[in-house]
């Protein structure tokens, strides 16, 4: 359950951010989070509700935008993503769709846990 | 109004780490975080590891596991400077709680800092405790699918240990298996094949703690 900290997160920038805008009331709240953090969107946004309770405006809303893993093949530079493939239902146990080769991937995307903006008036 | 903000969401706990790493790296002190699933061996492979290495450094152990106070005892027993950290209800150890643990230590000359995280494998890859390494254990009992998985975790560790090998003999584990899964991600990944029961393996994880001691007392 690492959602609860993950919200904590959210807010304490989103707070920040509000007071540097001089805004007043947030509307949205938006999020992308890369598959290889695991989270549990339903529960992040439970642990989100709960903490706009204590603030302002808890009718502000979050938009979870779920990022794909996307590997890049460290011999021939392809890059490609494992789960569109079917290598046995794992993620990455994944070869090069290209070229084969199967250690040494560098990660492009999936690990990114980022605020992309926010809106509010 | 759309306001474009492309912030970390977990900025405040790195920011902290930074710290940290910067305090351990001006000591020259090599710091560890282990990661694993509840009773993959942690607390029995520090205990071994700090007996083994005492006589030769000043090590210290932030631990953030304890399951029973039998653990605590166990590693108290070593003579090892340990601070417990309350993790009640936690599911991993954040900066802020690290930075309050080594307010109550020691740090002068510390060689090696332990760090036993929460047991579980999703969450405590994810926030940076101001370590050089994360060291991952997985034993035996727990199936060769974890890496897998939880693909994070796996992808991030400098060094996989691999545990409970006396028990390899009585369970299907495919160790090729999991050493191909886990350079899938992270090619460069030293993988030991220890147990923390018998000491078996123990000689190649000492002798790279010991190089890894030597490399951060020369700044590397
Ligand atoms: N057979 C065997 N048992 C082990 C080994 N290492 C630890 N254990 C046992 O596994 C259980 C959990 O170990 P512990 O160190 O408390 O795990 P932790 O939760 O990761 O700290 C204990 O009963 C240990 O005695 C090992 O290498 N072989
Ligand atoms: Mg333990
Ligand atoms: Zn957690
Ligand atoms: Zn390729």
């Amino acid at each position: 359950m690492h959602e609860m900290s993950i919200a904590q997160g959210i807010m304490d920038v989103v707070k920040q951010e509000m007071t540097k805008n001089k805004m007043k009331v947030l509307l949205k709240v938006k999020i992308r989070a890369g598959k290889l953090n695991a989270i549990v969107p339903e529960a992040l946004q439970v642990c989100f509700d709960m903490l706009l309770q204590d603030t302002p405006w808890p009718g502000a809303m979050l938009e979870i935008e779920t990022i794909p893993i996307k590997l890049k093949c460290p011999k021939c530079s392809q890059e490609f993503l494992p789960e569109d493939q079917e290598y046995m239902g794992s993620i990455i146990q994944a070869p090069c769709p290209n070229c084969g080769t199967d250690i040494g991937h560098e990660i492009v995307s999936g690990k990114e846990l980022l605020i992309e903006y926010i809106e509010a008036e | 109004m759309k306001i474009p903000v492309i912030r970390k969401i977990l900025e405040k706990n790195e920011e902290r780490a930074t710290e940290l790493r910067e305090r351990f790296d001006k000591n020259n002190t090599l710091v560890l975080n282990l990661i694993s699933s509840p009773g993959a061996g942690k607390t029995t492979l520090l205990v071994r590891t700090l007996s083994a290495l005492k006589d030769q450094f000043k090590m210290g152990v932030i631990e953030g596991d304890i399951q029973t106070t039998a653990d605590a005892e166990r590693i108290a027993q070593t003579g090892v400077q340990t601070v417990q950290i309350n993790t009640e209800g936690a599911c991993h150890l954040d900066s802020n709680m690290i930075y309050a643990a080594t307010q109550k230590m020691d740090l002068g000359g510390l060689d090696i800092l332990f760090v036993e995280n929460v047991g579980n494998l999703v969450c405590p890859a994810e926030f940076k405790v101001g370590e050089d390494f994360k060291i991952a254990l997985l034993s035996i009992p727990e199936g060769d699918d974890k890496p897998e998985k939880y693909p994070l975790l796996f992808s991030e560790a400098k060094v996989l240990l691999l545990n409970k090998i006396d028990l390899l003999p009585y369970l299907d584990f495919d160790v090729e298996k999991v050493k191909r899964v886990v350079k899938t991600l992270n090619k460069d990944i030293e993988i030991f094949m220890v147990s923390a029961k018998t000491g078996q393996g123990f000689d190649e994880w000492l002798t790279w703690l010991k190089n890894r001691v030597l490399e951060k007392k020369q700044g590397k």
